[in-house]
């Protein structure tokens, strides 16, 4: 209500332009008019200089007449697409199937912002108009679900699918096993020495363990800014706080996981950690390291015997669900066989289904909340 | 004395030879650069399509037999088909699926053809049914906002401190200014816009109306510096002349100095705006950075922009993607060379 108002303020300001600039007109007609008989006259060349003026504020009044039309044009809009923001690992399931939900039911197709899974939550749970869902790659905190509630804001939460982190390596480099154990002693900042916390000194993996290959450590893995990274630390925590080192042994592959994919192709002896839907991609030419003795593959990552897989979450606001049944059709279209079975749409863009009995509490708890839209 | 000239005339031809290598080194780089890019965005520009076999052509109404060519009418493949035929990669495919296209391909059921749907769809999640239209629209009404916003506030401001600014303190603070935000990242003009447009004045968030004044704001630095510059390299004679012969100082500048100075004024602005037409950065602080799948129609309607789709794509796992990419680069590029070749026939056009 209040932009409405300064809008009008402005609206104000551009109608009294052009008329203003009319009447000016008249007077330098008439006032060139009077110039022709006195041409050598003072007033002439004054009358002059004011009608160069004019002729610029006639200039402005085109662009003038463009800003009146863009904000005339803000009140015809037809009915909002669903907005959902928040992690880049949800955000291509999210997006596929906003696609088909569109396809299917005739909706307008959703946005769907990837600006990472705090800044998602934040939007979502800081104003009543902000999106429609957050996607993230880990559940919301105890502080974010408050103040989302603080905010009036109630939702549901929904778990789409798992994700799993998979470090890769070259076709051509001999694989090796790892443990969480041995990860956390390649890349922690401070590893445990007895009673007390060092900083890492290993260089090379065959110190780690005497049988690993004797090529430096490097591994190429997520920005801390992305939920994927959080994840990763979390799993890989020792006993000597959570921060990775910082010395070039790990190094931080800014949001594209097809550059550390690019990397690994080009550089030997290194190691990368990407998302599952990257290595599916490209499984014709790399090679993925078994975690505590367990490959990463569809039926591992979905038992949760991979060690390093995670859920992934959508959660939808229920504020008001009468006036937007796009949100329970979109959750229904997500939660359905068609997209989250074994072999639904998003299997083949990378997700790992959830067991079948997850899948149907889902399932059912999407169609209450449609059920629910009824009764209010 | 013979000796000087003659080590003169050897720096000389070192200088020359330095300058030729330096420039070979130049054209190799961008050689390298578009060689890549065209040789990865080309197969972007076409799609293999599948045969649909009409099994009863007899059944169908009359006049189909005028939209099915030899009863069979041809679907857009998808993008695993489309890798394999293409670049013979084999993704996800099951070995029966490929034999599958191996005997399409004999029977001539599968072709490439030219892909129109790279210009005329919007973004979508399926590289084979991805297009850069949204995209393009998206940038075009962008640009448009951000020309309207950028033109006459800077070339006001050019004109007033220029011509009628009293020269003190506070003016050379103000230039000082000026030319250091033409130097300033432009990502903190994206933070400007997400606090003053988005939180302060409450405009919707991802729109062209917001990209386009961000980018306007970032622009406008450089459009008065450069219409400056044109502006001081009218000769002085020449106005000392208009004000001898008893014009204006106003009728001074709007009949001959700006005349005179719109050569390079236009060359200023248009740089400039081909610069905003690349830029990401800022816009993916205001939320331009989204899956939009449908083009704007007004302002106000959700918008991305080409860049931006590429951002996207480049960050999708598909191998599809990896070649619309290079495509949409190319289109970028050739709109930025459209946007630059306007520029110097405008330029051509008022020097004359």
């Amino acid at each position: 209500m209040d932009t409405k108002k300064k809008r009008s303020k402005r609206l104000d300001l551009f109608i009294f332009r052009t008329p203003l600039i009319n009447l000016r007109k008249k007077d330098w007609i008439a006032s060139e008019q009077s110039s022709s008989q006195s041409r050598l006259s003072r007033s002439s060349s004054r009358a002059l200089g004011e009608g160069v003026a004019i002729q610029n504020l006639k200039f402005i009044s085109y662009f003038s007449t463009f800003w009146l039309w863009v904000f005339l044009t803000q009140e015809v809009q037809a009915a909002p697409p669903l907005r959902f923001a928040g992690s880049s690992a949800v955000f291509p399931f999210a997006a596929t199937v906003g696609e088909h939900f569109s396809h299917k039911f005739r909706e307008p197709i959703p946005l769907v912002e990837a600006i990472g899974t705090g800044a998602g939550i934040k939007l979502f749970c800081g104003n009543l108009d902000g999106p429609d869902g957050a996607m993230t790659s880990r559940p919301m905190t105890k502080g974010e679900k408050e103040k989302c509630q603080s905010q009036g804001i109630t939702f549901e939460e929904f778990i789409i699918g798992k994700d799993g982190l998979i470090l890769i390596q070259n076709k051509r480099e001999t694989p090796f096993s790892l443990t969480l154990k041995d990860l956390n002693g390649a890349l922690a900042e401070k590893v445990p020495q007895g009673e007390i916390c060092i900083k890492n000194p290993h260089k090379t993996w065959n110190e780690i363990q005497k049988n690993f290959p004797i090529y430096p450590i490097r591994v190429y893995g997520p920005a801390p800014t992305s939920g994927t990274y959080d994840v990763f630390v979390e799993k890989i925590r020792g006993l000597c706080g959570s921060a990775l080192r910082h010395d070039g042994a790990y190094i931080e592959a800014p949001a594209n996981e097809n550059l550390i994919v690019q990397k690994i192709l080009n550089a030997p002896q290194t190691i990368g950690i990407v998302t599952f839907s990257f290595y599916e991609q490209n499984k014709t030419r790399l090679l993925a390291l078994p975690i505590d003795g367990i490959f990463p593959s569809i039926t591992s990552i979905q038992k949760g015997d991979y060690p390093l897989s995670r859920p992934l979450y959508v959660y939808i606001k229920t504020n008001k669900m009468k006036d937007f049944p796009s949100r329970a059709g979109y959750i229904i279209e997500f939660t359905s066989k068609d997209a989250v079975g074994e072999k639904g749409y998003l299997n083949k863009k990378g997700l790992i289904p959830l067991s079948s009995e997850d899948q149907t509490k889902m399932r059912e708890r999407a169609l209450n909340l449609q059920s629910g839209e009824s009764l209010n | 004395m013979t000796s000087s000239l003659k080590t003169r005339r050897r720096k000389e031809k070192w200088f020359r030879r330095m300058g030729f290598l330096s420039l070979c080194l130049a054209l190799l780089f961008l050689g390298g650069i578009l060689g890549k890019i065209v040789y990865t965005g080309y197969p972007a520009f076409f799609r293999t399509e599948v045969a649909a076999q009409a099994e009863r052509p007899d059944l169908l109404n009359v006049h189909a037999r005028y939209f099915l060519k030899e009863n069979k009418k041809w679907i857009t493949a998808s993008d695993d088909v489309d890798m394999y035929y293409k670049h013979e990669v084999v993704g996800n495919l099951t070995p029966h699926q490929i034999q599958a296209i191996d005997s399409l391909k004999n029977q001539g059921q599968i072709r490439l053809v030219f892909n129109t749907g790279f210009f005329t769809h919007s973004d979508s999640r399926e590289p084979e049914l991805a297009g850069i239209w949204g995209g393009l629209i998206g940038s075009l009404l962008t640009l448009f906002v951000t020309f309207c916003t950028a033109f006459p506030i800077g070339i006001g401001t050019a004109l007033y401190l220029e011509e009628f600014a009293p020269k003190n303190r506070f003016t050379n603070w103000v230039e000082a200014n000026i030319n250091n935000l033409a130097a300033v990242p432009s990502i903190l003009f994206g933070l400007l816009g997400l606090v003053f447009f988005i939180h302060f004045l409450g405009l919707p968030r991802p729109s062209a109306l917001v990209g386009g004044l961000t980018l306007g704001l970032m622009s406008l630095p450089v459009i008065v510096v450069a219409t400056r510059a044109a502006l001081s390299s009218v000769p002085p004679t020449l106005k000392e002349a208009a004000l001898g012969l008893g014009a204006t100082p106003l009728q001074v500048l709007f009949h001959h100095v700006v005349p005179m100075a719109m050569p390079g004024i236009m060359t200023g602005v248009i740089l400039s705006l081909a610069r905003a037409l690349g830029e990401t950065a800022p816009l993916l602080m205001i939320g331009m950075v989204a899956f939009i799948a449908t083009p704007p129609s007004t302002f106000l309607d959700p918008t991305t922009v080409l860049p931006v789709q590429i951002f996207n794509w480049s960050r999708s796992s598909e191998m599809g993607f990896v070649e619309n990419t290079s495509g949409a680069i190319l289109v970028l590029l050739i709109v930025l060379a459209i946007l630059n070749g306007i520029a110097i026939f405008i330029r051509k056009k008022f020097e004359s």
